[in-house]
């Protein structure tokens, strides 16, 4: 019989060991390098697609660029690598070894979590710097060019913004990476994870336009419908602010309070349902 | 029910209960960054391009599709297709409202070119000569105004805009008093170019508002640089000086 004193104690060590192990694992797949080759690919093409802008600023088409890169790409390598890395241990049957130990499930599932969040969050960073270099060039090159454009020789683009989306959209991809951690408790299968991963990220982000048609249609049960995908998802769409950044205008402080704490309430609360079903799962 | 499906019952119970209470939240910060529907824009999308199209939008991705779109426009443009054309100007402009050119492109497409597409180029004196075709060119200016309407929320500091909605007024309808108050508007946004004072101060002239435009005249005079050509100031003061003559003859 087991005391208090001898009863495991949940350990956030534990958790960061295998977050950490998760981490290294990740940065070594090649799909995370190939990905992170394609979004700063594109980032560049938009150097060659400014030719084809009509309308606004060049500066503002490579920020938006950058902007579209980090969501897209982040998202999908969200979904991908967080399926392939909690799923992986279990197709593997590493997970076997691992949970024989003295480990607590949720610890793995956190520590899963951590691991894959900080392989996205390392992806988002190094697509902002990238981002950053080629807009802070091409202004330096466009101040040359026509100084008169620069009021008192002061840049126009705000560099601190674009980290702090690039900081707002790490927060959706938590909540996606949670969401995807959530599903591969249940799965059977990585692909099963993915794709039900993929189905949230793009009905999230179409979210408001369920809460519009709500109000709008007559049916009752496609009302139950709409009401179903406006309360159980998260509004992914309340992370867009890079139309208002590209626009210039700076985000107020309490707009990132709030979405930390959108973000914070729905990633604790998948975690939290991860963490119950996987410690009832069965192997 | 089995255990199992019980527990994801209780989740999605747990979710449904979640998004309502953080659902002040959510409208709070929509508000915040003035986020408006989506319904339309999506629909369009999804009858005209497709799946792949709006998934671009959704990521971000929201000036390059723009782009796309208003360069696939000039195809019907080319092939004279008014509903063509009017489709993909109005979904430009939905998925990326941001651009003034493509309000204003728009606005003098419609306003300029679909009414002489309708009668026909052979026939472009009809507009102006028979009533059949005034009829057609006021139709496409209230539809040119309506959509210029339309781009308030993104640019209703635009002097641009006003201009362009009154030089549509002046000589689409022949609406000069409308057009005379949309130059006003133009010229309290306070950033409004020279040219704008002047067109305004003629359009008075035509209106026969001598003495207003005198005093638009002379005030604007006062704020003009020496040194910039757009400012025109020699112009200014040549108008200025027959004006005052013309008043005095008058009186």
């Amino acid at each position: 019989m087991t005391t208090d004193s001898e009863r495991l104690k949940w350990s956030l060590g534990r958790a960061t060991t295998i977050g950490l192990n998760t981490f290294r694992e990740a940065v070594r797949m090649k799909l995370f390098l190939a990905m992170t080759a394609l979004a700063v690919c594109a980032l560049a093409s938009s150097f060659l697609f400014r030719e084809f802008n009509f309308g606004s600023s060049e500066l503002k088409f490579i920020a938006d660029f950058g902007f579209g890169g980090m969501t897209v790409f982040g998202s999908a390598l969200a979904v991908i690598v967080t399926a392939q890395l909690f799923y992986g241990e279990i197709e593997h049957r590493t997970a076997y070894t691992l949970l024989a130990k003295p480990l607590y499930r949720s610890e793995f599932v956190l520590g899963k979590f951590f691991g894959a969040w900080a392989t996205v969050l390392c992806f988002m960073a190094m697509l902002a710097l990238c981002l950053v270099f080629a807009l802070w060039w091409r202004e330096t090159s466009i101040m040359a060019e026509f100084p008169e454009e620069f009021v008192n020789g002061r840049r126009i683009v705000r560099y601190g913004d674009i980290l702090g989306f690039a900081a707002l959209q790490s927060i959706r991809i938590g909540i996606l990476c949670a969401v995807v951690i959530l599903f591969s408790t249940y799965a059977t299968s990585a692909l099963f994870s993915m794709v039900l991963g993929m189905l949230v990220w793009i009905v999230g982000q179409l979210q408001h336009v369920a809460v519009e048609a709500w109000a709008t249609v007559d049916s009752l049960i496609l009302k139950g419908i709409y009401a179903l995908a406006s309360f159980a998802l998260p509004n992914f769409h309340l992370f867009d602010v890079g139309e208002r950044l590209a626009l210039g205008e700076a985000l107020p402080g309490s707009l990132y309070g709030k979405l930390i704490l959108y973000g914070a309430l729905y990633g604790s609360f998948y975690l939290a349902i991860a963490c119950i079903s996987f410690n009832r799962r069965e192997f | 029910m089995n255990s199992s499906r019980k527990q994801i019952a209780l989740f999605v119970f747990a979710a449904l209960v979640l998004g309502w209470a953080v659902s002040p939240l959510d409208r709070s910060i929509a508000t915040q960054l003035g986020q408006r529907s989506g319904v339309e824009s999506l629909r369009n999308l999804e009858s005209q391009f497709g799946q792949g199209l709006s998934v671009a939008i959704l990521g971000g991705y929201r000036s390059v599709a723009a782009n796309l779109v208003w360069l696939s426009k000039n195809g019907d443009w080319e092939e004279q297709d008014v509903a063509g054309t009017l489709g993909k100007i109005a979904l430009a402009t939905s998925i990326d409202p941001r651009p003034e050119l493509f309000w204003l492109n728009g606005a003098r497409i419609i306003a300029n070119d679909m009414p002489t597409w309708v009668v026909g180029y052979a026939n472009t004196d009809q507009l102006i000569e028979t009533e059949e075709g005034q009829a057609v060119a006021r139709q496409y200016a209230q539809r040119a105004l309506k959509f210029l309407e339309e781009s308030r929320p993104y640019h209703g500091d635009n002097p641009d805009v006003y201009l362009e909605e009154a030089t549509i007024l002046w000589r689409k309808t022949g609406d000069k008093a409308g057009a005379a108050e949309r130059l006003e508007r133009a010229l309290g946004t306070g950033v409004a170019p020279y040219v704008i004072y002047r067109v305004y101060a003629e359009l008075l002239i035509e209106l026969g508002r001598k003495a207003e435009a005198l005093a638009v005249y002379e005030a604007h005079y006062q704020t003009l640089p020496d040194n910039d050509v757009e400012a025109m100031k020699f112009v200014v003061a040549e108008r200025i000086r027959r004006l005052r003559k013309e008043l005095e003859d008058s009186q």
